[in-house]
């Protein structure tokens, strides 16, 4: 059986890539939706708000198991105020560093900047146990369900920009003929999350199909082979009884032959 | 044993989606013969286009979710029919195939297919346009001036009576113009008339069920004759709302469509009512082009609701006949 999953290279890419594919924070979990449904409608936000996500979502899920460890049982309820505000203390300068580098990326994400303090893919990660965690893996953690939601965000943002806009990072596209307004707005966001989502477990279950059918395919196929060579070693013995008459008696003179000489 | 393939006893009539269906393109057909006659040979090649854009999506759509294609499936020709109808005779023929294709993929295939779409699919490509081609599909060709398939700049446009009407003005439309249709508007809502001897086929037909165009344009009527501008009467409101705009075309082709209609009688009364209500909140205060169908498509989502209430509803005073009975004895 070990044999069998170290062989299984799609689940160990799934399970060493959990929180990326698997158990996307986003499209699986349903974390920060408001975010990529509503102000996710440009390549810059959406870099913005990875940004953003980033900065929120490592030092929460860090120093928050650390505090709450600390924390008595009977103030366990602080967890969300205080990861709020771990998060304000993040986004605040991160907020004016970017903007005095890049003024448009600010003016793109606008005020869902800020609202990334309040984001339910913050509380989700912000962890509940009482012992002190292994830093490396939450961080490791952290960083593959931020890779996750990014790459979730830069997908719509791209998407909403080249077919809404007619740019990509506000350069024109000669080749994009038609705008499509429509696409800018909320529901829009919801109807191509969905399809993101579908398309995730379209190539799933592809890729488990494929897999189940070699699985299926290699025993007969197998099978078949060593059929095929038991019956060429048996044509090959039955071959003098197949041959003709003629030939036979002829043989068969030559032997009598050589025995009288 | 011997199984006899039979139909069920207590079904009478052969009923399939497939032939509600074509009941219903046959009745779009007349509305088209009114279009060609209005405006030439444009709306006919403009209605072939949408359906054939409606059609292989469709086939397509049927490939990529592992079926089979669905040769006896008219829905979507139904679909682009409708939204061809829809639209005014001049516009640029990718907008109505890029609905139709809105439709078909975004709106009736994710949800299963045909039979299981949650939103009326026409209504929601026609919703997906308007907010993309706004402008396009707010000018209207004069009607008797036929088009040609290249449409130019010299063709002149003009506002419909709906949108004359949310601007606070009054048309100045005849009555006679107003029963025969011969106005500008989307091409094959105009003709009230003939829309009227439609839905008489399809009540005969028995694929719409008489309650529920009466309840949505009541409902309309008692809105208009409540709510009117002061330098006309309650029954010329009542006349310019039902017949300016798509709202006719939407109470006989879109709101009886037997998918996303609740299933119990009293909750498509309550349904209709409810489209009526929403869509004279969207003609009075929305800015958005055919309220019809954006208040069709916010009913759409609570048509279980409906049912959902109404069985309830059932069940509660079902309890309270018993309890009473239990206390007579």
């Amino acid at each position: 059986m070990k044999k069998m999953s170290k062989r299984n290279y799609y689940r160990r890419f799934l399970s060493v890539t959990k929180g990326i594919f698997l158990k996307n924070p986003v499209l699986t979990m349903g974390f920060a939706v408001p975010f990529v449904v509503v102000a996710t409608t440009s390549l810059q936000t959406a870099v913005g708000l990875s940004i953003g996500l980033l900065l929120t979502l490592v030092p929460v899920g860090l120093i928050m198991p650390l505090l709450m460890a600390k924390i008595p049982q009977d103030f366990q309820w602080v967890d969300y105020p205080l990861c709020a505000l771990i998060a304000a203390f993040f986004v605040l300068p991160t907020r004016v560093i970017v903007g005095n580098i890049s003024p448009a990326l600010m003016d793109s994400v606008g005020v869902y900047f800020s609202l990334l303090c309040v984001s339910t893919l913050l509380f989700a990660a912000r962890g509940k146990t009482r012992k002190e965690p292994d830093l490396a893996k939450v961080l490791l953690e952290l960083v593959k369900i931020w890779i996750g939601a990014a790459m979730v965000l830069l997908l719509v943002g791209v998407v909403r920009e080249i077919f809404g806009y007619g740019t990509l990072w506000g350069k024109a596209l000669p080749w994009v003929k038609l705008r499509f307004s429509g696409v800018m707005v909320s529901a829009f966001g919801f109807i191509l999350l969905g399809f993101v989502a579908a398309l995730g477990k379209k190539i799933h279950r592809t890729i488990l199909a494929a897999q189940i059918w070699t699985a299926r395919n290699r025993g007969p196929i197998k099978e078949k082979l060593i059929e095929l060579a038991h019956k060429m070693r048996e044509d090959e013995e039955e071959t003098p009884e197949e041959l003709p008459k003629e030939t036979v008696e002829e043989t068969s003179k030559e032997n009598q032959g050589k025995e009288q000489e | 044993m011997i199984v006899k393939s039979k139909p069920f006893p207590q079904i009478r009539a052969e009923e399939r989606s497939s032939l509600v269906m074509l009941d219903t393109a046959i009745a779009l057909i007349p509305p088209f013969f009114m279009a060609v006659f209005y405006y030439g040979i444009r709306s006919l090649a403009l209605g072939a286009l949408t359906v054939l854009a409606a059609l292989v999506t469709n086939w397509i759509s049927s490939l990529f979710n592992g079926r089979g294609i669905e040769w006896w499936d008219a829905s979507p020709v139904v679909t682009g029919m409708i939204i061809a109808l829809m639209m005014p005779a001049s516009i640029p023929f990718y907008i109505p195939m890029l609905a139709a294709v809105f439709a078909i993929f975004v709106v009736k295939f994710p949800y299963g297919g045909t039979g299981n779409n949650v939103f009326n699919p026409a209504a929601a490509g026609l919703a997906f346009v308007t907010i993309c081609f706004g402008t396009q599909l707010s000018g209207y060709p004069t009607p008797l001036e036929p088009l040609s398939l290249v449409v130019d700049e010299t063709v002149k446009l003009v506002q419909g009576p709906a949108a004359i009407l949310k601007m606070g003005a009054i048309p100045t439309i005849s009555t006679e113009q107003l029963a025969l249709g011969n106005f500008a508007g989307p091409m094959g809502t105009t003709n009230i008339l003939v829309i009227a001897a439609c839905l008489v086929y399809l009540l005969v037909r028995k694929n719409v069920k008489w309650y529920v165009p009466a309840a949505y344009l009541g409902t309309v009527c008692v809105f208009a004759s409540r709510i009117h501008h002061e330098d006309i009467g309650a029954m010329e409101s009542i006349i310019l709302e039902l017949v300016a705009g798509s709202l006719m075309f939407v109470a006989v082709y879109m709101l009886t469509e037997p998918v996303t209609l609740p299933k119990r009688p009293m909750a498509k009364i309550f349904y209709a009512v409810t489209a009526g209500i929403v869509t004279m909140l969207f003609r009075y205060y929305g800015a958005v082009h055919y309220s019809a169908v954006f208040a069709l498509l916010l009913t759409n989502a609570f048509s279980p609701l409906f049912d959902h209430l109404v069985e309830r509803g059932n069940l509660i005073e079902l309890m309270e006949r018993r309890a009473d009975h239990e206390e007579d004895e």
